[in-house]
């Protein structure tokens, strides 16, 4: 057993080695920087990225907490809306971790077997979950308080960078 | 276990330099958010900065010359030993620099956060704030970097002066507030300042007399060049002092033009 594994040990470093060899080549990146078009960034995107930084699961750290607090303090929310945003968040956090954590499993019990995960299904999860968090929100929150996070949400955009990269690696080549 | 380790030792003697005559491509895409955060601790002394790197990769390996379909079909049977590695850069002053996540598979779904705090930081002093993200894979090497964003970051202090003049109502932490136009109130050396609220909340039974000064602070940031703006984060209607006097001078606010 222990051979075997050595050999697929080696047999991977030697193939990274290996792919090195040949020219790799990063085309150019298509970017999107909130901090120059914020506009181009999609509400969205935005709420999922804003939603995963201020949010912590409930075994959170205390200095993620007070990480957290900092963050939700700065809204200037009244204390009943800072409790349900609270309370949201880390429902949203735990429902992201675990979406992500089920789908890393099913990609790589399809890459085992040759196959392919579905990520455009995860990313139709991933989205809704942040439509149902925002619709959660308007409902248990304050139209005022919404309206705040909102204008944060708005204004985190300057703050977000989207890339789309492809990364070629050419191998062998005599023909 | 055995088999798989001999598939891929077969992969890799097919695809060896010396045997190859065929070329065949490696293409990996990521779909990535990268984004940061800033904000001042509780107590007003730290800025606590956040990175995180967010999205999907995909990986195949394709035909680009007469690269035979055994070769591909080996490729993908043998991709779930792949890893890939997410990395963010997270320096603020001296504190923080680069961390890496942990090892995912190539086609996994990535969301690593990291987060720092300065230490405690002079009101008023500059520091940099350098955020990056990058994802290393075991096999290609780096196939994604976003470019190094270098940031100056600071605790920025103002004094402003009420102008009575009411913009509206609002609740903060359960207690009415009467929102006030402000103006800052800093010597001329240290004015515009970099931290310049335009209203503040206070308690509703409050005369605006009663909170003619307000001094707060926020934590901002701006591009690492001289002349920018300075962007700042601060809790609507957070202040270190109402200096109780109707008669003070300007103070010298934080001017870092």
């Amino acid at each position: 057993m222990i051979r075997h594994v050595t050999v697929l040990v080696l047999s991977v470093f030697a193939l990274a080695a290996w792919a090195q060899t040949p020219s790799p080549h990063l085309h150019p990146d298509t970017v999107i920087d909130g901090a120059k078009n914020p506009e181009l960034i999609p509400d969205s995107t935005a709420y999922r990225v804003w939603l995963v930084m201020v949010s912590e699961l409930p075994n959170a750290a205390t200095q993620d907490r007070d990480r957290q607090r900092a963050h939700l303090a700065s809204l200037g929310l009244t204390e009943l809306d800072n409790l349900q945003l609270t309370t949201l968040l880390t429902d949203f956090k735990a429902q992201y971790v675990g979406l992500i954590a089920r789908y890393n499993e099913s990609a790589k019990a399809a890459l085992a077997h040759g196959g392919q995960p579905d990520v455009n299904l995860l990313l139709q999860q991933r989205d809704d979950l942040v439509r149902m968090t925002r619709a959660a929100m308007a409902l248990r929150i304050s139209s005022e308080s919404v309206s705040r996070i909102d204008a944060r949400v708005q204004e985190h955009k300057k703050h977000i960078q989207l890339h789309t990269q492809v990364h070629t690696m050419t191998t062998g080549g005599a023909q | 276990m055995k088999t798989a380790a001999l598939l891929f030792a077969s992969l890799l003697y097919i695809l060896s330099p010396g045997n190859a005559q065929a070329q065949c491509t490696i293409e990996t895409w990521v779909s990535y958010s990268v984004s940061d955060s800033v904000v001042l601790n509780a107590a007003g002394t730290d800025i606590i900065t956040s990175v995180l790197l967010d999205g999907s990769a995909g990986m195949q390996m394709i035909a680009t010359g007469n690269c035979p379909d055994s070769i591909i079909t080996q490729f993908n049977n043998n991709k779930q030993y792949i890893q890939h590695w997410p990395s963010v850069q997270n320096q603020v002053g001296s504190m923080g620099g680069w961390t890496q996540g942990p090892a995912t598979c190539a086609e996994c779904y990535i969301s690593y956060q990291t987060n720092q705090d300065s230490g405690p930081l002079p009101q008023g002093q500059e520091t940099t704030f350098t955020w990056e993200g990058q994802t290393y894979c075991g096999m290609a090497g780096i196939v994604f970097f976003s470019s190094e964003s270098i940031l100056a970051a600071e605790i920025a202090r103002t004094r402003s002066l009420n102008t009575g003049i009411l913009a509206g109502t609002t609740t903060i932490n359960g207690q009415p507030q009467k929102v006030w136009r402000v103006l800052p109130y800093c010597t001329p050396a240290t004015s515009p300042p970099d931290w310049n609220p335009t209203t503040y909340g206070a308690p509703a039974d409050l005369t605006y007399t009663a909170v003619y000064y307000v001094d707060s602070i926020a934590a901002c940031v701006r591009i690492n060049l001289t002349g920018q703006p300075w962007f700042c984060l601060s809790p609507p209607g957070a202040s270190i002092g109402w200096p109780q006097s109707l008669n003070l001078l300007p103070v010298n606010c934080t001017h870092n033009p």
